[in-house]
Order: structure tokens, then sequence, then C-alpha cells
């Protein structure tokens, strides 16, 4: 399937850069980030959780299902080695995230200190995103570059979005508030199908899965099976 | 001045979470980009990304859940339309997809 032209942000002339990245992480999906924090800090004001203690688990934890774990086990008194394992189960699937994206942003085999940082920054937005553009930049430092900046910028407007959630717990307009949280399901679905990547990957893996041996595409390239 | 009990939870949230993350660092680094393995890590991503996605419009909570399916489906079905008709462009199906939602959302509570 040919990829198609495209006019959307970050996209524009084929070249990443942290400016590119940066805007757009803040007013792409940065807004559906936004509203998604800003409706997690109105639960924590309703669960009692402190802003302190809001904004540090936006920033730190960055993954909404542990965000949210946190918030209800803290409601009700639970222990430490209960928030510990909830919040770990909860976000368990940032450990696949990871190990899909750090071999998108290295240039060689082994891993950098700097890694151990973009593997704090990574969210399923951000991943997915990367996805896209590794499509059309081969340069890793571009996509550092561009990964870096777009994450922080929906880190950004995640953190504003928390404390005002936070601040104004129970007076937003329902209609919009929805209609913003609205936007990361769609935007990440749509990115997902424009992604020739995931097509490909799917489309191969899905008739060995099915047939439950390799095709002969699925030994060549296990013969490139690099393990270090 | 934060309380002890909740700097304390704080932390473990933080540093369990992060332990994932420095996990899939360190199991990164024995996977090459391109080989089977990574293809197969990139697929379960994909699928857990877009369950996620597709659980949040099927199956929402929070401020969500409050919202008719039917309007979900019909604001995403939007999108999608606009997304293939306008050769797999992102901003116009977003755009469409969220206004069809708000504009359904808005009709539906002032009715």
């Amino acid at each position: 399937m040919a990829h198609e032209e495209s006019t959307d942000p970050g996209d524009a002339g084929g070249r990443l850069t942290f400016r590119s990245g940066l805007i757009e992480g803040m007013f792409g999906p940065g807004l559906g980030t936004f509203a998604a924090m800003t409706g997690f800090g109105s639960l924590a004001a309703d669960a009692g959780t402190p802003l302190w203690a809001a904004v540090a688990l936006t920033i730190g934890v960055w993954s909404m299902p542990g965000q949210v774990a946190f918030v209800d086990l803290y409601a009700s008194g639970a222990s430490i080695l209960a928030v510990t394992l909830i919040v770990m189960i909860a976000n368990v699937r940032m450990f696949l995230l990871t190990i899909a994206t750090i071999p998108l942003l290295r240039t060689g085999p082994s891993v950098k200190p700097g890694h151990f940082i973009l593997a704090q920054l990574n969210s399923v937005t951000s991943y997915v995103r990367l996805v896209d553009v590794t499509e059309k930049e081969r340069d890793v430092s571009n996509r550092i570059a561009f990964f870096t900046a777009f994450t922080i910028g929906t880190l950004i407007v995640g953190t504003i979005g928390t404390v005002l959630g936070f601040t104004l717990a129970g007076n937003l307009p329902a209609a919009g508030v929805q209609a913003l949280v609205f936007i990361t399901p769609l935007y990440l679905l749509l990115l997902t199908a424009r992604s020739p990547k995931a097509q490909v990957q799917l489309s191969r893996s899905l008739p060995d899965a099915c047939w439950c041996q390799p095709s002969p595409r699925g030994w060549a390239a296990q013969e490139s099976w690099w393990v270090a | 001045m934060p309380d002890a009990t909740t700097l304390t939870l704080v932390a473990v949230a933080i540093a369990g979470t992060y332990a994932w993350r420095l996990a899939g660092v360190l199991v990164a680094g024995r996977v090459e980009e391109g080989s089977p393995l990574f293809a197969w890590v990139t697929c379960v991503s994909f699928a857990i990304a877009a369950g996620l996605m597709m659980k949040i419009l099927v199956l929402p909570t929070g401020t969500l859940s409050s919202t008719s399916f039917l309007d979900r489906t019909l604001a995403f079905a939007a999108a999608v339309t606009v997304f293939y008709l306008a050769k797999r462009r992102l901003v116009p199906a977003l755009v469409v997809g969220v206004v069809v939602f708000f504009v359904l959302v808005s009709v539906r509570s002032a009715t």
C-alpha cells in the first residue's frame, strides 16, 4: 500500500526536529493528554490525594492505569505493598512498550544511559507516533530529537491538565471535557491504521499464528535473528 | 510539607512503574530492530495500544462512561470515513470525529 503524502504536523517536508516534536506533542495529541490528565486531576482531588502527589504521579508514573489505580488505593488507605503490586500490575504494558521503542532510538547494538531517560518519557501515544515517523525518518538522531520533544510536550500539557483538573474539580463543563478525552483514543486508532509497519507486521504474523508454523518468509527472518 | 506515608506511596508507585521501563531497556539492548522478536513485540505493543483505545471507545470508564455508545460509535465512524476519503490524513479525520462527538453529546444532554 502506497504511503500517502501528509500535511499533518510533524510530517512537513519529512523533517523531524525538536521544535516540530514539541509543537505536535503540545497541540496535537497533547490536547487529548491534557483532557485525560484533567480528568485524572479531578479524580485525585475527589479521592483526597494532595495536589503535589497528583503532579508527582503524572510526571513520575506517566501511565494512566497506574495513576488511577494509585488514587483508588490511596482513598481506601491501602498498604505500601498493595500499592506497589497493583500499580506495577496496572503498568506492566510499559515493559513491552519499552522493548518495542528502544531499538528505534539507538544507533548501535548497545543501550546508552540516555535510553533510560527516554524510557521514562515513553508512553503509548509517543510510541505509536514514533513508529509512524520511523517509516520516513531513517536518521536516529532526528528520531530521538523528535521523540524527546514530542513526549516532553505531552508531559507539559499533561501536568498542566492535572493541576487544572485538580483545581477545577467538579466545575468543568461535561461535554467539553468528554470531547477532549475522546481525542486520544481516536488519534491513536487512526495513527495505528495509518502505519504501514503495523499492517505489514500483523499481516506477516497472522498467517504464521493461524497455521502454527513459520512461513518461508518467517524462516528467512529467523536467519537474521540477532541477540547480543 | 508532604506527609511521610503519602511520600512513600508516591515513591513506590514511581519506582514500581520505572522497574518495568528499566527492565524493558535492559531487554531491548538484546533485541535488534528488524528481528522476528522485535516484530513480535511490536505487534503485541500495537495490539495493546489499539486494544486499550478500543476499550476506551467501547467500554469506557471515567468521564466517557456517561456518554452514549451510539454517539461514540457514530463519531468514530465519521472520523474513519473522513480518514479514508482524505487519503489517510489525520487532522481532518480527528477534527470531524471530535466535532461530531461534541455535537451528539451536547444534543443528547440538552434533550
